[in-house]
């Protein structure tokens, strides 16, 4: 039986055919492409509803969980590799690698937006990349769901690489790129699926990064503290975009930095003179801070946020100590 | 909406209401918040605090319906 095996794999015969549709489907330039944690793909029924689907995962509150939408891309340059071969000395050959996927792909969205790419140096094991191109198809692996129903994930990628910025010339402004190779092209051929999108990706939204910073002044015996808010690109001020939305003890969360537990805020001031926002906590809080600890400030949630009317944004807390 | 939302001038302020709702008096809630809010001048700031106070108080006294 085992021979009859190998013998089937070494005279397999071509199963396939070459009968041609009516509608040929191929992938026209790439315009976005999608960053999902590895594994993750959505469901048959989620895909029929990708729209919401898609933006729900974009904002997802877990950094772990959340999706990113990279674009839109204004250049491609194909630095992808043959296949290589080795020739015999008769002239013949045979392939001894497929070919690898290897994009540089540019954006004109800033040196910011570069700068967060960067992060992503290294994660080729953390995502997976579906691709969208032009003609609002989106191009990835075929999975199945745990309904058993056809689904589509991400490829994987075996470099994803955003450099340093070019620098502007007289002649050509300065540039970014950011390399995706797949070092399976399998993925996205024989083994790839595509869906055709109903929607226009460029109206998703994902998730802007918040500086919060401490602006010194805090007064430990009233349990006044002031603290700023300000995007990470871009330096939008939230007391002047959002100052009546954020100005709510329901849009920021207060730690004690050494037990953990939340302290009260009685009430959220957007500064009027723009620089900040001044948070009242509750000194009689069981939690208030005693000398030599201190309060972690942050905005509360991605979703928290938005039902506030603040879409979508996500902060890093910050310590202050108390002396 | 937990929170209690004025404005004074330029400067917007959100009132934890729970915050507000957890003392029984008038004046407890307004020691509890002596050095607080003090980005609205005097007497403005004792002014709102103690007018929404009191706004609070019929919906804080309104008893439990039964059934």
């Amino acid at each position: 039986m085992a021979d009859e095996a190998s013998l089937q794999l070494q005279c397999q015969l071509i199963r396939a055919n070459t009968g041609q549709n009516r509608c040929s489907v191929s992938p026209s330039v790439w315009k976005y492409y999608l960053l999902i944690p590895t594994g993750t793909y959505p469901t048959a029924a989620q895909l029929a509803t990708f729209n919401t689907y898609m933006q729900s995962m974009l904002i997802n509150d877990d950094p772990l969980l959340r999706w990113h939408l990279i674009g839109s891309l204004v250049g491609i340059e194909d630095n992808s590799e043959d296949q290589t071969l080795y020739n015999y000395q008769d002239g013949s050959s045979v392939v001894t690698r497929d070919e690898i996927y290897r994009w540089a792909l540019e954006h004109r969205n800033g040196k910011c937006y570069q700068d967060n790419l960067i992060d992503f140096n290294g994660s080729e094991g953390q995502y997976q990349v579906i691709m969208i191109d032009k003609s609002n198809v989106m191009w990835g692996a075929a999975a199945t769901d745990a309904s058993s129903l056809p689904t589509i994930a991400g490829a994987t990628m075996s470099r994803h690489y955003a450099g340093p910025f070019t620098v502007a010339t007289y002649s050509d402004p300065s540039r970014f790129m950011v390399t995706i190779e797949i070092s399976d092209v399998t993925q996205l051929n024989k083994y790839g699926r595509q869906a055709q999108l109903g929607f226009n990706v460029n109206t998703m939204k994902g998730v802007q990064s918040v500086v919060l910073d401490d602006l010194g002044s805090a007064n430990w015996t009233t349990g006044v503290l002031n603290v700023s808010a300000a995007t990470a690109c871009g330096g939008l001020n939230f007391v002047t975009e959002f100052g009546a939305l954020i100005a709510d003890t329901d849009a920021w969360v207060v730690t004690n930095s050494v037990t953990g537990g939340t302290i009260a805020i009685t009430t959220a001031t957007a500064l009027a003179n723009g620089s900040g926002f001044a948070l009242d906590l509750d000194q009689a809080d069981a939690n208030y801070p005693t000398s030599g600890q201190g309060v972690d400030i942050n905005l509360v949630s991605v979703s928290a946020l938005a039902t506030l009317g603040v879409k979508y944004y996500e902060a890093t807390s910050i310590t202050i100590e108390r002396p | 909406m937990k929170n209690i939302k004025i404005k004074y001038g330029k400067t917007h302020v959100g009132i934890n209401k729970e915050h507000m709702m957890s003392f029984k008096t008038e004046a407890e809630y307004l020691k509890a918040m002596e050095g607080k809010l003090t980005n609205i001048p005097e007497p403005k700031r004792t002014e709102i605090l103690k007018e929404e106070y009191g706004k609070l108080q019929p919906a804080k006294a309104e008893p439990a319906k039964k059934g």
